[in-house]
């Protein structure tokens, strides 16, 4: 690992100089940054409910920060997860509706990861064939999905006892808590799981090697045969692969209801808030994981500050914007 | 206007010592001549009279007083104007925009009065130029003139041409003397950089010579070519190795009817070629007749129409290490595998204690300094960076070696070293296609030379057959 | 047939308007060299920040001025949250030769959370604000001011010495710094405007054409923006085209959905498939600027 002691020290300063200016927001519209801040970092550490349930929230994140951050390796900005979660989750709905028993469990991962995959493919096949750019493609199929999926909650499969909800995942097929009264699913050690999994694949794999050649250098790549219009499709696919999973798990492993909400809200925010962990983690699937803890113990911390300290919760997503923001002043070099 | 450069010292960023206290004066109205090999440190010194280089150390002088040029419109006001080798036209503005850039922002549109100026300037030194057209889609001799317009324009008193004559064909490089003996009659003064010395004899009144980033000697007529050379080169030349045994009869490459297209423009047109084993086929030619899309046509970069077959396996010698060799950001080890990175993995999982050791390997093998396997590549010197090319390349075994440039910018014992390694390739019965617009190596390596002028290929014959005057002509298309 | 021919075109002048707005603020910027993805969050920010400027000065700091003035002033506050946001993005991409996509992306990060957190703490409402009539503004005024912009942008970028200037910094930067053109400061003052105006694009959303402000008002118009800037190859006269095109599917949908045409969800989808279909068509023909996204750095 070489050079690990700058990038960690940058991202602290990043990290202090994001919660300091938050510090000043919350100040001038009248709220108390101590007690905020101490509410939103402590408070989760200070309980077992608490920390597993910042964990479970840092599952999702973290896979699609691994869509973003395999993307950047292959010199794609592919912000399509979000969409691609989406998905996901559609497919796992649909396995809860037509299979009524456990075998709706892998029914839901198959059909989650080819919805999402199938969803990718449209960016990445613009890009790898027409160079179309990604970002603007990425950006009309998560709206686009963000309707269709609507769409599709709100009318063929809601639960017919609880129309805002999906129907729900059926119970032999749920992925329970680990530790009961907690949130902690097997969600969570199989998001660090892929975590490590993506780590091996980029470092020590050809196809790995491949897309990291081809997103530094594409004219090299194309001189030696190193194909990189395949790259940006396994690229897509991988991404598409982590998207589509955290989708589906936001279905099948979410306590209490199990099942996906028809304004999507357990789906919705998750690709941003990957790109956040992707960057804050610097493009490496480790410190995504790690970065993806964090937001998870911000995320859990908002509920705790909006009760104890009467700040809205809003407010975490803006000091996730003020990091990036300072993230991108150190940058003057790609990831 | 008498200019003098006095310690001139220069350092880049990336430690390289490009000059190391060169003194110089140039006279008005007289014409000198720039003589040095590639990386002497000529076009540097003269980017930092331009403006466009500031020196580490050291003054320029006009007229006596101290001046110090920030940017090329500094160098401009004080007269001092530079025709760059890669001409600095920028693209996407017409010809007159780029003339009238420097009259700065005004909501008002280009005045007529500039335009007839600069018409009535090109129509003095003879030339044909369409003002209104995007830069970018004139040849680049056009460009060329269209530079030297502006600078005239612009009061410029001193006239630095940066080897100007790589992008022009023999006619158009006599029309190119015909106006520096103009411009001279004018009492303009000339810098003529350059490292071909015919060029010299023809139309210099004084030659200064630069090597290794010192000025080594000038000279006044009559030249005497030789002391010219031994001046540039320093130390004789090592005798080269031989061609041995005669090419085989198995092609390694057959170029059938290819077409390659750039913007709508058919830039290579319908070529034909093969290379035999144990053989070396020079493609000469000025750059910028195709070349460059004929080569990466063939290796996969470019799609072309027609047929390109390559038996065996081909190795790749980029002319820019830079964008299409290396990934400077990366590991030698990293750099090192490309392309054969399947060699070093099992079940889809690369060994990368394998793949050090074979950089190692390659590392001792070519003798390239580096501090260690895993430096990144841009911590190399540029000699360096291309030797693991050209040896990463050589290792591949393959039957066909396509090498484009592969000596430019080089020192002179880099360049000898890496022509050394592409005849005992050729030798070991490798076919190799060389790409290159400096006619010495071409004589020197080539079993066949290939002429490239606008696309097509314009003759082709054993290098027995192929004079240097005929060479030399069908290069201008004649 | 005719009158309802004219009304669907009407509307689809009016949903062009931002998209236009917003794409000549692009195209000005990327003229110049700097890619700014964080035209969605600007069109955010301008347009919470104009009608909670007004509402702050009118109701809380008390400041009387003739009523027709205030949607003006909703404006001016919108452009000049929109410079600040430029002027930072441009400082980044110029000066500190950061990552322009990164940096745009932090900007559409940032706005999301911000917007949705500055209109529960300043309304104390969750999710959105209707506009009090006194803010509103008559579209026809900002349709007109697009169209005026779209035809001096043309002026500036094409016949004056200023174009020339602004362009050389987006295809060749060293070669324009060489001329004497301070690269960077141009890039950080186009920048400015750029954002300015996708910020007022983003409080006619607000204020003049939809009266409502929510945390997801732009609803990927940003992004349509940046998809007509390649659409328009970079040309303020054939921008107006494109958002007019664009603005066409948008009101479509909405006719779609008040005739009972086809469900709700499909009509808001058309005007992203289209797009993406449009770029995907265009795509191999346009010529971008040739430094646009890179930064510029001084040996």
């Amino acid at each position: 690992m070489r050079g690990f002691l700058l990038p960690l020290v940058n991202t602290g300063l990043a990290l202090l100089l994001a919660f300091a200016l938050g510090a000043v927001a919350m100040w001038i519209s009248g709220y108390d940054p101590v007690l905020s801040y101490r509410s939103m970092l402590l408070t989760p550490l200070s309980d077992q409910t608490y920390l597993f349930s910042a964990l479970a929230f840092s599952a999702p994140i973290l896979l699609t920060g691994l869509t973003f951050a395999v993307g950047l390796r292959a010199g794609l900005f592919n912000i399509g997860a979000e969409g691609q979660a989406y998905m996901g989750a559609l497919g796992a709905v649909v396995a809860a509706y037509l299979v009524r028993d456990v075998l709706a469990l892998p029914f839901a991962v198959l059909l989650g990861l080819v919805f999402a995959t199938a969803w990718s493919a449209v960016p990445a096949l613009l890009k790898s064939w027409r160079g179309v750019n990604e970002v603007v493609s990425t950006i009309m199929m998560n709206w686009t999905a963000y309707w269709l999926v609507i769409m599709a909650v709100s009318t063929v499969f809601a639960n017919p006892l609880q129309p805002e909800e999906s129907v729900k995942m059926p119970e032999a097929a749920r992925l329970t808590p680990l530790v009961p009264g907690t949130d902690l699913t097997l969600a969570v050690p199989l998001a660090y799981l892929t975590a490590v999994l993506i780590y091996i694949f980029l470092r020590y794999s050809v196809w790995g090697y491949r897309i990291s050649i081809s997103g530094q250098n594409p004219t090299v790549a194309k001189a030696y045969g190193l194909r990189p219009e395949q790259a940006v499709l396994v690229a897509f696919g991988i991404g598409a692969l982590t998207a589509g999973l955290a989708g589906v798990l936001q279905v099948a492993a979410r306590p209490p209801s199990y099942s996906l909400a028809r304004n999507l809200a357990n789906v919705y925010g998750l690709g941003f808030d990957g790109i956040t962990a992707a960057m804050l983690g610097r493009g490496h699937p480790i410190g995504v994981l790690f970065a993806s803890v964090f937001l998870g113990i911000l995320q859990e911390g908002a509920r705790h500050m909006q009760i104890e300290a009467g700040t809205p919760f809003e407010f975490v997503k803006m000091i996730q914007g003020l990091l990036i923001l300072f993230l991108a002043l150190q940058m003057l070099r790609k990831i | 206007m008498k200019i003098s450069l006095r310690e001139i010292h220069k350092v880049f960023s990336d430690g390289t010592h490009a000059l190391r206290g060169v003194s110089l004066d140039i006279f008005p109205g007289e014409v000198l001549a720039l003589l040095g090999e590639n990386g002497a440190g000529k076009t540097t010194l003269m980017k930092i009279l331009a403006g466009v280089y500031r020196p580490t150390s050291g003054e320029i002088y006009i007229d006596g007083k101290r001046v110090k040029p920030k940017n090329a419109r500094d160098a401009l006001r004080l007269g001092i104007a530079m025709v760059h080798q890669h001409l600095s036209l920028i693209p996407g503005l017409t010809a007159l925009e780029n003339v009238a850039i420097l009259e700065g922002a005004s909501l008002s549109p280009v005045s007529a009065e500039l335009r007839r100026k600069v018409e009535k300037i090109a129509e003095e030194l003879g030339f044909e130029i369409e003002w209104d057209r995007d830069v970018e889609e004139l040849p680049l001799g056009v460009r060329q003139r269209v530079e030297i317009v502006k600078a005239l324009y612009w009061g410029a008193d001193l006239l630095i041409l940066d080897e100007p004559t790589t992008v022009l064909s023999p006619p158009e490089v006599k029309a190119l003397f015909q106006v520096v003996r103009r411009l001279k009659e004018q009492g303009k003064s000339v810098v003529y950089i350059t490292h071909k010395i015919p060029e010299v004899l023809e139309i210099a009144n004084r030659v200064a010579v630069l090597r290794r980033g010192l000025k080594v000697a000038e000279f006044t007529p009559p030249y005497d070519a030789k002391k010219l050379v031994e001046a540039m080169v320093g130390e004789v030349k090592s005798e080269s190795v031989g061609r041995l045994g005669k090419p085989g009869e198995r092609p390694v490459l057959e170029v059938k009817d290819l077409w390659v297209y750039e913007g709508g423009r058919a830039v290579v047109q319908g070529v034909d070629l093969s290379v035999r084993e144990r053989e070396i086929l020079a493609i000469v030619g000025v750059e910028g007749n195709g070349q460059e899309h004929l080569v990466e046509a063939i290796v996969g970069i470019r799609k072309g129409k027609g047929v390109v077959k390559i038996y065996g396996g081909y190795a790749y010698i980029p002319d820019d290490r830079h964008k299409k060799a290396l990934i400077l950001e990366m590991s030698l080890v990293e750099n090192a595998i490309i392309g054969k990175e399947g060699e070093f993995a099992k079940r889809g999982l690369i060994s990368w204690r394998n793949a050090e050791r074979f950089t190692v390997k390659l590392i001792e093998e070519f003798g390239i300094v580096a501090p260690g396997p895993w430096a990144l590549a841009r911590q190399l010197s540029g000699g360096n960076q291309q030797k693991l090319v050209v040896g990463r390349e050589l290792s591949r075994g393959a039957r066909l070696i396509v090498a484009h440039q592969p000596t430019r910018g080089l020192d002179v014992a880099t360049t000898e070293y890496v022509q050394r390694l592409l005849i005992s390739a050729r030798n070991a019965g490798a076919g190799v296609l060389l790409v290159t617009s400096d006619l010495d190596e071409a004589y020197k390596l080539a079993d066949v030379i290939a002429v490239m002028y606008k696309g097509r290929i314009v003759a082709y014959g054993p290098v027995e057959e192929m004079g240097v005057e005929l060479v030399g002509r069908k290069m201008a298309g004649l | 047939m005719i009158d309802v021919l004219l009304l669907l075109l009407m509307q689809a002048l009016l949903a062009a308007v931002p998209i236009l707005l917003a794409s000549l603020g692009e195209i000005l910027t990327e003229r110049s060299g700097v890619v700014n993805i964080g035209l969605e969050g600007i069109i955010l920010l301008g347009a919470l920040m104009g009608p909670l400027a007004v509402d702050y000065l009118h109701d809380r700091a008390g400041l009387h001025l003739p009523d027709p003035w205030w949607p003006f002033v909703a404006m001016l506050a919108a452009a000049l949250t929109g410079a600040l946001i430029g002027l930072l993005h441009g400082y980044i991409s110029a000066y500190l030769a950061g990552d322009q996509i990164i940096s745009g992306v932090a900007i559409n990060l940032f706005a999301a959370g911000a917007v949705a957190y500055g209109i529960q703490a300043y309304w104390g409402v969750a999710g959105y604000k209707q506009i009090p009539e006194w803010a509103k503004m008559d579209p026809a005024w900002v349709a007109v001011f697009a169209f005026v912009v779209a035809g001096v942008m043309w002026y500036i970028l094409f016949r004056s010495r200023l174009g020339i200037i602004i362009r050389s910094c987006g295809e060749d930067p060293e070669s324009a710094f060489n001329m004497g053109v301070d690269v960077n400061r141009v890039r950080l003052l186009v920048t400015v405007i750029g954002a300015a105006l996708a910020a007022l694009a983003g409080a006619y959303l607000s204020i003049a054409y939809l009266s409502v402000v929510t945390k997801e008002l732009s609803a990927g118009r940003g992004f349509i923006a940046l998809a007509n800037v390649v659409f328009a190859n970079w040309n303020p006269a054939l921008a107006v085209a494109g958002a007019f095109i664009f603005g066409f599917f948008d009101a479509l949908s909405y006719w779609l959905q008040t005739l009972n045409l086809a469900r709700y969800e499909v009509t808001r989808m058309i005007p992203y498939i289209a797009t993406l279909l449009i770029v995907a068509g265009v795509i191999g023909r346009a010529r971008p600027p040739k430094a646009v996204g890179k930064a510029f750095r001084r040996e």
